[in-house]
């Protein structure tokens, strides 16, 4: 017996997206956006299921799928029109089945259940279905018609001589009727047909009468054939029990039976789905360890770089190039294994959306741009939960109800738009929904009942401060706690998640228009390009991706005003800070020309920040810092120079 | 010698359990294809001894991909994968030029025995 356990987690892995297929096109076909290859691609979808399901033994899984694959095959043979009360069962079926593989992933019971839906879908396959176009019979049942009337076989036809060949397929053969064929166009490569018992016809429509020692089938051929071949092939054959083999004498030789005209008749071809990228599964662990690898590597190269530079030797030198060019490819492609497309995390929002919306008595349109657009796989794995929150969020607090909508002289229909993008190497991640946006009175007094901000200082608030303070801990504007939102997970864990993989959150609202939130997120995550500043003959790294450029100031560049230094830049004035008093150390009493500064931005405002020095740039193998060290705000790690130095990796957002 | 396989099939489930089935040193599967126009492809390009083709693929259907593989070689030795209640298709795809067929859920030994047959048969 076959060890199937093995081959549980593909099959799991496989049948979840064959149902978020499924899911997909439901939600297509009941928006009435579908065609012929969405029910196409959904029936294929349940048929695949059912053939694992049915390898692997879950039964439940297989029966449900097969009465799904009945319905929709109705479907798509035109035989019935797409019902609401259809989509609806359809849909309950798939969460079924989603269930269950959840249970057998778990290794539990698979719970009851599933019969009451599969009943549900048995009866709708079985209500006499009503073709769709009046007398537009589903395309196979008329080939068939077509091909039907083939004149029976003619008695007593001219005195032949000729070959009998009487076969038995083993009654335990799957498919006597496809193994029938089988044999018939065997044999008819041997030798001219005279005719058969079943007719060719007899044989395709199942005719063929089943008795103990098998299924029968008795062929006539043209004595021309070769008797020796015949049985070569014969035994050849599989599910044969017996055959029997004798030259016939004239008597009741039959004419030679009609074949059916349109024979040779195209079948339609499968409905084209979208191309299928050519992967092998890995395990993700191996690819963690490709990273972890690869970090080694590159540490190592720095140190021949180090001991390089204390004896240059020219052949040396180009070796190192070369093994700096092939790390770097290595790298490069190790990363894209690892990234992902967002699509990955995007593809339950539809039925997320869909279902939240009508919990909620809503309208609402989800579009998603951008979902080709790739991350590293570390990152994807956290995304679900904050997106689901923010999503939830924009359901339930930002987009209103209809009627509200149609007052305010908007669409009945709310639209929530999640969109991929890409800035500089930085990728973006925007919710945005076309709500009533973020009432900053409401905001304001809730932050000041929960004792969040100072009351006095309130009335002087920005607008765009005010939208900051969703991200406070504890704060929570839901007027009633809602089913799925406002249940004590706020902004504040998105925000933490968030940071907590090198990213930034962002919120932008218009009262009455709508709001956005964004989500900053590096492209990969581990190797960062870091720019390596001297503090005090201290080195840092700073990711380049935080650093918008850096600058020499000359001191016609600078001024100053009310105690603070400013860069001036193309008539912009940007705050000179020295980098120094962030991380409390002593900043120089006066300035040195050229200053070394980076700008940054933060907050949305640049930001000036002057160094003693930088020393260059350098791909960093970033390692998290651990217990207690990560409690140090500002700090994201640690990486190790090419001379063995442990340089802090500085985390410029949070030093502010 | 050993005898050369393809797998067509969408399914990568499949396909490895059915790769499990050639472990044995008579067999290589020399190929894989996930849907019906790469069938046709890696035949092309492989020309193997054995071609196992699923009937519901995407792009291209397992007949479909029969009819086109027939049609570039005449000898191609095709079995199709079907599941149960297919028989109208398998036939189809025989008509269309396979030359066997097995039922899923199968049996190692049954596809064993199929496969063997059919390279024997010459």
């Amino acid at each position: 017996m076959v060890d199937l356990s093995k081959y549980k987690s593909l099959f799991l892995s496989e049948s979840l997206e064959h149902l978020q297929s499924m899911n997909e096109c439901l939600l297509k076909i009941e928006r009435k956006e579908h065609d012929d290859d969405t029910i196409a691609q959904a029936f294929r979808n349940a048929h695949s299921i059912k053939g694992m399901a049915a390898s692997m033994g879950y039964m439940e899984i297989r029966d449900l799928s097969h009465s799904l694959e009945d319905l929709l095959d109705q479907v798509r043979q035109k035989q019935r029109p797409v019902e609401s009360d259809m989509v609806e069962v359809l849909f309950k079926a798939i969460d079924k089945i989603d269930n269950m593989l959840k249970e057998i992933e778990q290794d539990k019971e698979i719970s009851s259940g599933w019969q009451e839906i599969q009943q549900q879908v048995l009866e709708l396959v079985k209500k006499k279905p009503t073709p769709i176009a009046k007398g537009a019979a589903p395309a196979r049942e008329q080939a068939k018609a077509q091909a039907a009337p083939a004149p029976e076989p003619k008695k007593a036809g001219p005195e032949k001589e000729g070959i009998e060949v009487k076969v038995f397929i083993s009654p335990d053969a799957d498919a006597p009727t496809v193994r029938g064929l089988i044999l018939y166009k065997r044999l008819e490569e041997l030798g001219k047909m005279i005719s058969s018992s079943p007719s060719k016809d007899g044989i395709k429509q199942g005719k063929i009468e089943k008795t103990p020692e098998g299924y029968p089938i008795t062929f006539l051929l043209e004595p021309s054939a070769d008797l020796e071949a015949i049985k070569a092939t014969l035994i050849k054959i599989s599910e044969l029990k017996k055959f029997e083999l004798r030259k016939f004498s004239p008597g009741e030789a039959p004419e030679k039976e009609a074949k059916p005209a349109e024979e040779s008749k195209p079948a339609p071809a499968e409905v084209a789905a979208a191309p299928l990228p050519q992967t092998v599964r890995v395990k993700t662990q191996l690819l963690d360890e490709f990273i972890n690898i690869l970090g080694e590597m590159i540490l190592i190269k720095g140190e021949i770089e180090e001991s390089w530079r204390k004896s240059p030797n020219p052949a040396l030198r180009q070796r190192l190039d070369r093994l700096d060019r092939l790390t770097k490819e290595f790298h490069d492609q190790v990363m894209s294994a690892r990234l992902m497309p967002v699509e990955t995390v995007l593809q339950r929002f539809p039925r997320l959306v869909r279902d939240l919306a009508r919990e909620e008595g809503k309208e609402i349109e989800l579009e998603v741009k951008g979902k080709e657009i790739e991350l590293d796989r570390a990152l994807i794995e956290k995304l679900p939960d904050p997106l689901v929150h923010i999503v939830r969020n924009a359901i339930n607090h930002g987009i209103e109800k209809p009627e509200q909508r149609t007052q305010a002289g908007k669409k009945p229909a709310g639209k929530i738009t999640i969109e991929a993008s890409r800035q500089r190497d930085m990728i973006l991640l925007s919710i945005s929904d076309d709500g009533r946006g973020i009432d900053p009175e409401l905001v304001k007094r809730k932050a000041i009942e929960k004792a969040l901000i100072d009351p006095a200082k309130a009335p002087e608030m920005t607008y765009e401060q005010i939208l900051n303070l969703v991200f406070l801990p504890g704060f929570s504007t839901a007027e009633q706690v809602g089913l799925t939102s406002g249940r004590g997970v706020g902004m504040d864990v998105v925000k933490n998640v968030i940071e907590g993989m090198a990213g930034m959150v962002s919120i932008n609202s218009q009262p009455g228009k709508g709001t956005a939130i964004t989500l900053h997120l590096p492209q990969t995550v581990a190797i960062v390009k870091v720019l390596l500043i001297k503090l005090l003959e201290e080195v840092f790294a700073i990711p380049i991706n935080r650093i918008m450029r850096s600058v020499e100031i000359l001191p016609y560049q600078l001024r100053k005003s009310q105690n603070q230094d400013y860069y001036v830049e193309r008539q912009e004035l940007i705050p000179l800070n020295y980098f120094h008093k962030l991380l409390g150390l002593k900043a120089p009493e006066a300035h040195s020309f050229p200053v070394n500064a980076l700008i940054l931005e933060v907050k949305k405002k640049k930001i000036a920040l002057a160094v003693d020095d930088m020393v260059g740039q350098e791909d960093a193998f970033i390692r998290p810092l651990g217990r207690p060290l990560e409690r140090i705000p500002g700090l994201s790690g640690v990486t190790m120079l090419g001379d063995g130095r442990i340089v802090f990796v500085l985390d410029v957002i949070g030093l502010f | 010698m050993s005898i050369r396989v393809l797998i067509a099939d969408d399914a990568m489930f499949m396909r490895n359990m059915i790769k499990d089935v050639f472990a044995g040193a008579e067999f290589q599967v020399v190929g894989e294809a996930a849907n019906g126009v790469e069938a046709v492809e890696k035949y092309k390009q492989l020309k193997p001894d054995i071609t196992t083709m699923d009937i519901v693929m995407p792009l291209k259907s397992g007949i479909e991909a029969v009819r086109e593989i027939v049609k570039l070689d005449r000898e191609a030795k095709i079995v199709m994968c079907s599941a149960l209640g297919q028989e109208s298709l398998v036939m189809e795809a025989i008509e269309a030029g396979a030359r066997d067929y097995i039922v899923k859920p199968f049996k190692p030994e049954k596809v064993l025995e199929v496969v063997k047959k059919l390279v024997a048969n010459g």
